[in-house]
């Protein structure tokens, strides 16, 4: 018998021995090594529902701050705000007296009047 | 919507069934090597139970052709990390004995030698049967050869396979496999004809 069959038949006996051994293993192990099994397949499930309740409220969340910024820049309170400011600005720090821009439209139209005539 | 939703559920499900089948044909054969590199029951159920937590949890999405050495892969970094903690646990105990151990050697020495006797003579009526032979000829193996011979001779891996299981190069897995089989036929002389 060559070296190669002596390993070959080493082997088979090896696995024959450690097959058996297997087979016979008591229920006490087979039924704790079914339930470790059983829990990470579970595990598994529980973490799909997850992810798949995630992904529609990552959505939402998404579609929720798109609308928002949206409405928000359509508003554009900052350039009506930036020019309201601007004119007070110049409101107060001119040498008029104050009376005179509230009759501001008045003396606008008596310009126009006396240009026409 | 509804329709993607469902056949979700279904190749879920499918996933599911295919990894159940996966883990219950090696799960037993997982626990063996296992069992024989720690010899302790408890640590083997819980690194067995491990890897197929970290396998589902990680790689389900895989192709199923790859669980086998991807499982495996993670079983023995479980049974590497389970020696480095006991090496650490039995230096520790070394240098800090605990209350308990002081009690033990406190025992009478006739009662330590008689469960020696009591075990030289379990270990004879063992040493009859050629499968303990077999368990204690691997458990003496070092740990590289012992998943080597596992690999490829009980799982029926290829040398690429085993070495992707064992994180090293095709040619590592050759030398500990060869010197593995070297060993145990040395040391099992009534196993070849």
């Amino acid at each position: 018998m060559t070296e190669k069959e002596k390993d070959r038949a080493f082997l088979e006996t090896a696995k024959y021995l450690l097959d058996k051994n297997a087979e016979e293993m008591d229920s006490k192990t087979r039924a704790r090594l079914r339930e470790g099994r059983y829990r990470a397949i579970q595990s598994l499930q529980s973490q799909k529902k997850a992810v798949s309740w995630q992904w529609p409220a990552a959505g939402m969340a998404v579609a929720c701050a798109a609308a928002l910024a949206f409405f928000f820049l359509m508003k554009d309170p900052g350039t009506k705000a930036l020019v309201s400011n601007v004119e007070d600005i110049e409101l107060l720090a001119s040498s008029e007296p104050i009376e005179f821009y509230d009759d501001l439209e008045f003396y606008g139209w008596l310009a126009e009047q006396e240009g026409a005539g | 919507m509804e329709a993607l939703w469902a056949n979700q559920a279904v190749s879920h499900e499918n996933q599911s069934k295919e990894l159940d089948v996966f883990l219950a044909g090696v799960e037993i054969r997982a626990y063996q090597m296992a069992h024989l590199a720690t010899r302790d029951t408890e640590a083997a159920l819980d690194i067995v139970q491990d890897a197929m937590f970290k396998l589902v949890q990680r790689y389900a999405s895989k192709d199923p052709s790859e669980w086998g050495p991807l499982f495996h892969r993670i079983l023995q970094h479980r049974i590497k990390d389970w020696h480095r903690r006991t090496w650490v646990r039995n230096r520790w105990r070394a240098w800090f004995p605990r209350k308990n151990d002081e009690t033990e050697s406190d025992e009478n020495p006739i009662d330590l030698v008689r469960d020696e006797r009591i075990r030289d003579f379990a270990d004879e009526v063992a040493a009859k049967n050629a499968t303990s032979e077999l368990e204690r000829a691997l458990h003496a193996l070092p740990l590289r050869q012992r998943q080597a011979f596992f690999l490829r001779a009980y799982e029926g891996y290829t040398v690429a396979e085993t070495a992707l299981a064992m994180s090293c190069s095709a040619g590592s897995v050759k030398t500990h496999y060869s010197r593995a089989i070297r060993a145990l036929r040395s040391r099992l002389k009534d196993f070849t004809p």
